[in-house]
């Protein structure tokens, strides 16, 4: 690991110590002493020292003073925080009304008290967390007005805090959020419409769902799951959209809509899926998240739709469709996957497929494969059991 | 003629001297801009939240461990006891010529099991993958000896997961510093690399694998890094981050896209340092392939590493860093000033290759000079001085704006005496330390070009003991 120091080198510098170099006109500087006939580039050194000297004075002082700062803050956190502590957990233990705590809360002190309540709104559920929330209630009116503060970061938290401690009567300043021009609130009331929204929010979520295309799909994906089983055929809708002419949606929020379906087990969509992939399922993404949740919710009568998957031309849509026929799958199809094993021009299709065959229990052509001069016989090798 | 051979060969290496602390001047710059607005991100921040998701992807670590028989069972337990709900460890031997083998199936109840390989980079032989009884998310790969690079290509050839984190066996990662590295995949789907920030463990305390008190190393070697640590990681890479041009991610704390890396061909086995080079091949990779991708760097995500304590080994480690450098840079010079491969070719390439590779020469051909100017009677006194001044405030100008930084952001050194000592370091380092690490700097650059490739020594105490 090359650190890269940072290194002034001044021994080149040094070099122009020799007045030669740098011949610059001499300037009067009356009434300095010994430097009354200064050369320019004397000066500039000069200057240059007393600017450097500056910063590395000014730097040092405003590590002192924020050293200092800091550690006076940190005492008096954490005494508020004790007695913040103390009184939170008579509250949640229902031995005081939550307005005990939230009256004793200056206004100053209403930021730190919200983080300090989010830690613990993060990590309990139920009648404690109806507690917190009304413990933070009062404080949610100037929360919300933070929603249009001019500075992103403020807006996100805004939202973040409304998702966290609000009830049904913020929903609507979520909605408006997930217009909101900055992405980062725009992902945050997203979220927080898919935990807090009712079910018919999920309309209102999946058509906001392309703007977050950039982001990792498992945080899409989980926090369209968050909208749980009731939204369940609003996304399959949405998931079989590209044949309603109403509402088209992307191929993106297509995916994202069959990989909630999946994670929320969603039987009822596999009929959906096995037609999709037969009829207009182009995009090879999508072809693959549907095979994916056909492998999780899918039936052996769905198989066929599989089967013609293992001939895709993209070695992905068939690594999935591998995987899937080991659930779906029959010993009918131990010579299909065999050749896949065998033949199949991708590593990743050939362990797709040796699983399946595994999970079928037609372990035999792994066996051959791994007895064999095959190159893969490695790969079979390593999925069958080794002794210490 | 000699004088004006001396006057060029001196404007010459003003504009080296300009060009550096220039350079380093504006990245302080932008690293203070950075370092504000990602403090700004925080806020609106939680890893509570996060980490209550169930959203986060699975990372394999993988550790190579050669010879390591003294720490790999505390290495490996720090591994497992890592603040992510989806981890796996794999760890590589590489083909130890001590007992790190038996004391990790005595300490892990390791088995003989099935796991195939995912990928084939090209590596030495597998002897056996062993899966922990105790830990099932613990993994032992037993292979013929390969070196570092050899291994850690061993492991991303039976890593699972879409992400990997490259480790060192002496490094230990922060509580929440592995959430914090995979954010930025989170964020951005076109990431592809994430780099955390290295810091000096020795004279902490350290208890069931994790720093639990953060203290200055008593010796002056490894107290001297500290602050090299801090400036190399804030103005290094919190800058070149900002200029989105990444080119370094530690070897001892990464997380990498599998998939990139594989594609790229992983981790080369004929250079010392295989770490930058597999960055830069990805840069270059990634740009000529017109992929729209990220290199990030997570100032928060930490890892605690132990440092040399002896001259000896920290001659070897500068040594070893400036040859991979350097074999680096020669490798991919292709990209230097070329406008295709952007900001990465345009600005931060040719800052590595002209200031940072060849720097020391530089830097000793200024002795040198001078040395000549002397002797010529060319230099007068209050010059000297004065210059002098110039290049020992501007050091300490740097090294200060560091730890102001530090103390504004992330704050680990909270011992007020700690504090002062760090403040007056700069003032130490220039006298003896700076020199010495230019000379090894250039030794390095030496054994480079006489095609060395040993990786030199270094030596563990292990943590837990003084420095």
């Amino acid at each position: 690991m090359p650190l890269l120091v940072p290194c002034t080198g001044w021994s080149c510098a040094l070099l122009l110590l020799a007045d030669w170099p740098l011949d610059l006109p001499r300037i009067p500087l009356p009434g300095i002493g010994p430097l009354r006939e200064v050369g320019g580039t004397l000066l500039v050194l000069i200057v240059a020292t007393g600017a450097f000297m500056l910063i590395t004075m000014i730097a040092g002082m405003i590590t002192l003073g924020v050293h200092a700062w800091k550690k006076y803050r940190q005492r008096t956190y954490r005494t508020e925080r004790d007695e913040w502590r103390a009184a939170l957990l008579d509250i949640l233990a229902g031995e005081k009304a939550p307005d005990a705590l939230s009256d004793a809360v200056r206004s100053r002190q209403r930021s730190r008290f919200l983080s300090f309540l989010g830690v613990y709104a993060t990590s309990v559920r139920g009648q404690e967390l109806d507690r917190i929330r009304a413990v933070a209630r009062p404080f949610l009116a100037a929360v919300q007005e933070k929603t249009k503060s001019r500075r992103s970061v403020v807006r996100a938290q805004a939202v973040q805090r409304l998702t966290l401690f609000g009830d049904d009567t913020h929903l609507p300043a979520l909605r408006a959020a997930l217009d909101d021009p900055a992405e980062t609130v725009a992902w945050r009331a997203m979220m927080g419409l898919a935990r807090r929204g009712p079910p018919e929010d999920a309309h209102l979520v999946i058509r906001h769902l392309d703007r977050f295309s950039n982001i990792d799909r498992r945080q899409v994906t989980s926090a369209l799951v968050e909208l749980g089983e009731d939204a369940a055929p609003i996304l399959r809708q949405a998931m079989a959209s590209s044949m309603s002419e109403d509402e088209p949606q992307s191929a993106f929020t297509r995916l994202i809509c069959a990989e909630a379906l999946r994670w929320l087990a969603d039987a009822a969509s596999a009929p959906m899926a096995k037609s999709l992939l037969e009829q207009d399922a182009d995009d090879p993404e999508l072809r693959a998240a549907l095979l994916r949740l056909l492998r999780r919710v899918g039936h052996a009568r769905h198989a066929p739709a599989v089967r013609a998957q293992c001939n895709s031309e993209v070695p992905f849509v068939r690594i999935h469709a591998a995987r899937a026929l080991g659930q779906l799958g029959t010993a009918a199809d131990e010579d299909l996957l065999a050749s896949l094993l065998y033949n199949d021009e991708s590593r990743w299709v050939a362990l797709s497929a040796a699983r399946s065959l595994s999970e079928l229990g037609l372990t035999s052509p792994i066996r051959q494969l791994a007895q064999s001069s095959h190159e893969r016989t490695s790969l079979a090798e390593g999925l069958l059991p080794r002794s210490a | 003629m000699t004088d004006l051979i001396l006057q060029w060969v001196s404007y010459f290496l003003l504009g080296y001297f300009v060009l550096l602390n220039g350079g380093y001047l504006l990245l302080s710059v932008v690293t203070t801009g950075a370092l504000v607005r990602y403090r700004h991100f925080l806020q609106a921040y939680s890893s509570n939240e996060a980490l209550s998701t169930e959203a986060l992807p699975p990372v394999t670590l993988i550790a190579p461990a050669y010879n390591e028989e003294a720490t790999c069972v505390e290495s490996t337990r720090a591994f497992l006891s890592i603040d992510y709900p989806n981890v796996e460890v794999l760890v590589v031997n590489d083909g130890s010529g001590d007992a790190t083998m038996e004391r990790l199936h005595e300490a892990f109840d390791l088995e003989g099991a099935a796991r195939p390989p995912t990928a084939s980079l090209d590596t030495e032989s597998v002897r056996g993958v062993y899966q922990s009884q105790i830990h099932p998310n613990l993994w032992v790969i037993d292979k013929e000896n390969g070196g570092k690079a050899d291994a850690l290509n061993t492991g991303i050839n039976y890593c699972n997961s879409p992400l990997f984190c490259a480790m060192d066996a002496d490094t230990l990662v922060e509580g929440e510093g592995l959430i914090r590295l995979v954010r930025p995949f989170l964020k951005d789907r076109s990431t592809v690399a994430v780099g955390g920030i290295v810091r000096v463990a020795n004279g902490c305390t350290v208890q069931s694998g994790r720093v639990t008190d953060v203290s200055l190393p008593r010796q002056w070697l490894p107290k001297l890094q500290v602050l090299e640590y801090l400036r190399a990681f804030f103005f290094g890479r919190v800058g070149w981050d900002a200029l989105g041009a990444m080119l370094i991610i530690s070897g001892a704390f990464g997380l990498f896209r599998r998939e990139t890396v594989v594609e790229v061909g992983g981790y080369r086995t004929d250079t010392v340092g295989e770490d930058m080079e597999l960055v830069v091949r990805m840069h270059r990779h990634l740009r000529e392939e017109g992929t729209d991708y990220r290199v990030r760097f997570v100032p928060d995500s930490v890892a605690w590493t132990e440092v040399p304590s002896t001259y000896r080994v920290l001659q070897s480690q500068r040594d070893r860093w400036q040859r991979g450098l350097a074999d680096t840079m020669v490798r991919h010079q292709r990209m230097l000033f070329n406008p295709r491969y952007g900001v990465v070719g345009t600005v931060a390439y040719p800052f590595f290759y002209v200031l940072e590779t060849f720097g020391p020469v530089l830097e000793f051909l200024g002795y040198v000079i001078f040395a000549i100017a002397l002797a010529k009677g060319a230099i007068s006194g209050p010059f000297a001085i004065t210059f002098f001044l110039v290049a020992f405030m501007l050091g300490a100008a740097l090294s200060s704006i560091a730890v102001v930084l530090e103390e504004l952001t992330f704050r680990r050194y909270r011992d007020t005496g700690e504090l002062l000592q760090l403040m007056t370091l700069p003032l130490v380092e220039t006298f003896g330390y700076r020199q010495l690490n230019a000379w090894w700097r250039l030794k390095g650059l030496w054994s480079y070009f006489r095609n060395e490739k040993s990786w030199g020594t270094m030596e563990r105490s292990g943590f837990g003991t003084d420095d």
